[in-house]
């Protein structure tokens, strides 16, 4: 009897504290879903090239995968470098920083590791898909200058 | 390279890399398991794909990894399938309201620790596409997971299974089993519902109508299968195995139907399988050895290479993995050992409940390789859960070893073996005058040495009335009817441990104490019927009927040390029973039995000689193991009327009758006449009616 009590009165009191955390946490927001593979636009592909990091994306279909785990993004350009950059997400614009290995020295004016910094913003177009739109720079690099950034959210059945 | 050839350059690299790693970690005495997990996260990007690129790209290429993927899937069906199969209801035998208390408690407050969590980590590792409820259910069930087949592994191992606290663990990990894939179930039903592929209560719906159909319909009908076994000379043939694995993967697709998850349904069909161990084991066998060997290994290998150990990159990171561990931890290392020790075991046995309660091993990448297979757990959280759950597993053994040091497991399990080998009499006591002549009796079945007493005194509830509810004495006066017991045992050094309680059916609570207190036989006072004149009727006869031990019915007329005892032997396993019990009290009092065996006239047994065994003498006595010493005699008597004979032979010198429940003697309750009560009434000696208790396998 002793032990039916306590597990009513044990179990019965958690099972309400955890209905209150859920409700609870209903009122909590999450970042948004940037996860997923977004088409790069053409003019970012050919001038990325000459930049300081160079990413030698490919002309036909260049493509970045966005991992996403709440706030923190990795994303993954489909270069044969496989070039990976880590970052975050603050509300609507995510900040990608990363010290990249270059490996074409005769581009590269500022060293062998330079500092590549991606920001952009989410932005919803008419159709209800979602475009970043941002800048790509070399900031340790003073001969560099931005270079614009554009992708295209695919929708996750065409992926 | 063909498809083919890939796959069995990964099969090999994954069976070398965790047998061997596997031999490390048992080197270093944990689990071969642990071992294999850290094989899988050797061949992920955490460190072949870190240290060799390309290597890791050339075996394990991102294409190829969806025919492991139907391996490992395969693995597992079959591995939780035989989880169910190992499920043993008998585990819960004695221990089943501790054992779910603990267990569920262990599986809740982890779980709202793991909901408590979730309101600050699903701002930060999640994302909008998962709503909180699913997110933080997830996290909850991922949290209050244990790991029966590993702790089943680390308590044989260590022989702790004959512990007190190894066999509540196990029990605990039983009930936690099932409880914990009920609410995977659910959970699982709210995440789809919440992706709006089916309404959650439809799920459930169709979940529950699975349970029943399983257990009303399925059920007797998989019962047949073991028909079919002992038709087939309880050989397990290939035709029985593979109707067997047909049945689970029917199960298995019929829960991923529904919606919650094919694992559940290869899980329930091994719980309804028939629980005959000879059924069983060479099911489990046959199954375990590809299972374990070459299919989980895969699994192993293929949560490694999604989990990124480098995604728990900087201290940010790293302070969400201690909070995540902390409650993990915390949540059901604490709220077994708590709950353990609510339920009356002392610290060091729930301290090491919570430790043995806390290895999640295989069963937490189960459930994360779901909730990241339905996008509810991130790649980030995915790899912190993996680093928890190799944590949980590893510390277990050298936090055991600390808490439970070998020397006082070594000292339990001697203890555990002496108190097996006691004799454990329940005597349920209705008067106070009774007690004591039964306790008598009780000192001579076995040395009080070796002797266990559990008195019972029941209170019928029509009995308890309001002044006696009132009476802040109750208790004791319960205990007051066992005094005079109490105190013989006591002059006599006897270990008696008292027990009463209100009763409304006290048949019921005699027959499920003894099976709860596992003793070998109860003992009844015959006491005067009022209503009846049936001796062995009412709550006697109830618990004749149904006890699963010896029942014993007591008449003494006079108190002797019993040097004389008479067994009537006719044939049956009550007869048989009862002269091993006069066997028993002439051991300890140092008297004669003389077996009375009666037969028709002119059939008499040939002659005897000297080196005759008593099965040679009687032939109804096979079976009967031999009786050491010159303390059995025998005497053949021809009679047409055994009972009659019997009576007029027990008013020759004799103290004790120990008589077999069965028609011969007038005995057998099912004959409600007045011959019923005759060796009762005619018979001058005290006397005791036995029934053994015979298993229906």
């Amino acid at each position: 009897m002793k032990t039916i009590i306590l597990y009513i009165a044990l179990i019965g009191i958690l099972f309400i504290g955890l209905l209150a955390i859920l409700r609870l946490g209903e009122k909590i927001k999450a970042p948004q879903n940037v996860s997923g593979k977004w088409r790069i636009d053409a003019g970012f592909v050919n001038s990325i090239h000459n930049s300081c990091t160079p990413v030698y994306l490919p002309k036909k279909d260049p493509l970045v995968q966005i991992e996403q785990s709440g706030i923190h993004l990795t994303v993954y350009f489909n270069d044969p470098a496989k070039t990976e950059l880590h970052g975050k997400l603050a509300n609507d614009s995510m900040f990608f920083e990363q010290e990249l290995n270059v490996k074409n020295d005769f581009q590269n004016l500022c060293g062998k590791k330079t500092k590549a910094d991606l920001s952009a913003v989410i932005e919803k177009l008419p159709d209800n898909s979602y475009e970043l739109i941002g800048t790509w720079s070399n900031p340790d690099c003073k001969e560099s200058h931005s270079i614009e950034f554009n992708a295209v959210e695919i929708p996750k059945g065409k992926r | 390279m063909s498809i083919l050839l890939l796959l069995i350059i990964q099969i090999a690299v994954i069976i070398i890399t965790s047998r061997v790693i596997g031999f490390l970690f048992r080197k270093i005495h944990q689990p071969q398991v642990v071992g294999e997990m850290v094989a899988g996260i050797i061949l992920g990007p955490s460190v072949l794909g870190w240290l060799f690129p390309g290597v890791s790209a050339f075996i394990f290429p991102a294409a190829s990894l969806k025919f492991l993927n139907t391996l490992s899937q395969l693995g597992l069906l079959l591995f939780m399938f035989i989880v169910g199969l190992e499920l043993d209801p008998k585990l819960l035998k004695g221990r089943g309201h501790a054992a779910v208390l603990i267990s569920h408690v262990s599986i809740i407050f982890p779980f709202i620790l793991g909901t408590i969590l979730s309101l600050y980590l699903y701002p930060l590792l999640s994302n909008n596409s998962v709503t909180f409820t699913s997110f933080a259910l997830f996290m909850g069930a991922s949290m209050s997971i244990t790991a029966f087949p590993v702790l089943a592994r680390i308590l044989s191992e260590k022989n702790l299974i004959k512990t007190r606290v190894g066999a509540v663990t196990i029990a605990c990990a039983a009930v936690d089993d099932v409880t914990a894939w009920s609410i995977l179930a659910i959970v699982i039903a709210i995440v789809r519902a919440g992706s709006g592929k089916m309404p959650a209560w439809l799920t459930i719906a169709g979940a529950v109508a699975f349970i029943l159909m399983m257990i009303f319909v399925i059920r007797p009908i998989v019962a047949k299968l073991e028909t079919y076994f002992k038709i087939r000379g309880n050989k397990i043939t290939n035709d029985i195995l593979g109707m067997v694995i047909l049945l689970m993967l029917l199960s298995a697709w019929t829960t991923e139907w529904l919606g919650i998850h094919a694992l559940f349904g290869a899980f329930f069909m091994g719980a309804m399988m028939p629980r005959n161990k000879g059924f069983l084991k060479p099911i489990i066998e046959k199954l375990n050895d590809i299972t374990l060997v070459l299919l989980l290994p895969i699994f192993f290998a293929l949560t490694g290479l999604n989990t990124s150990i480098g995604l728990i990159s900087g201290g940010e990171m790293w302070f969400y993995l201690l909070l995540i561990l902390t409650a993990a931890v915390a949540g059901k290392l604490g709220g077994a050992a708590i709950s353990a020790r609510i339920s009356n075991l002392n610290w060091r046995e729930s301290a090491g409940l919570g430790i043995l309660m806390n290895t999640r091993g295989l069963m937490e990448l189960i459930i994360l390789s779901i909730g990241l297979q339905f996008g509810v757990i991130s790649p980030a959280l995915f790899a912190m859960m993996v680093m928890m759950a190799l944590v949980t597993t590893f510390m277990t053994t050298p936090f055991f070893e600390w808490v439970y040091p070998n020397k006082l497991i070594r000292k339990e399990i001697a203890e555990a073996d002496i108190e097996k080998q006691r004799y454990k009499i329940l005597i349920p006591v209705s008067f106070p005058s009774s007690g004591p002549g039964l306790l008598k009796i009780a000192s001579l079945i076995s040395s009080s040495s070796s002797l266990k007493v559990y008195a019972l005194h029941l209170i019928r509830a029509s009995d308890i009335s309001i002044s006696n509810l009132a009476d802040s004495n109750g208790l004791s006066q319960n205990i007051e009817a066992l005094k005079p017991l109490i105190d013989l045992a006591g002059e006599k050094s006897i270990p008696v441990h008292p027990l009463s309680f209100a009763t409304r059916s006290a048949a019921n609570d005699i027959i499920q104490i003894a099976d709860i207190k596992d003793v070998n036989l109860i003992l009844m006072g015959w006491h005067n019927p009022i209503l009846t004149e049936s001796i062995l009727s009412g709550t006697v006869n109830e618990v004749m009927q149904s006890a699963k031990t010896d029942v014993c019915v007591y008449l003494e007329r006079q108190f002797n040390p019993y040097k004389n005892i008479l067994v009537p032997f006719n044939e049956g396993v009550h007869d048989r029973g009862a002269l091993e019990l006069a066997h028993r009290i002439a051991v300890n009092t140092n008297g004669q039995v003389t077996l009375l065996h009666i037969i028709k006239p002119k059939n008499l047994p040939p002659v005897e000689t000297d080196n005759q065994t008593l099965s040679d003498k009687i032939p109804q006595a096979r079976g009967i193991e031999e009786f050491p010493g010159d303390n059995v005699k025998l005497e053949v008597v021809e009679s047409d009327t055994p009972l009659d004979t019997a009576i007029e032979i027990s008013k020759k010198n004799y103290d004790l009758v120990v008589v077999g429940l069965s028609e011969t003697w007038g005995l057998e309750p099912s004959l409600f006449s007045k011959r019923h009560e005759r060796l009762g009434r005619e018979c001058p000696a005290s006397l005791l009616i036995l029934r053994k208790y015979v298993p229906e396998s």
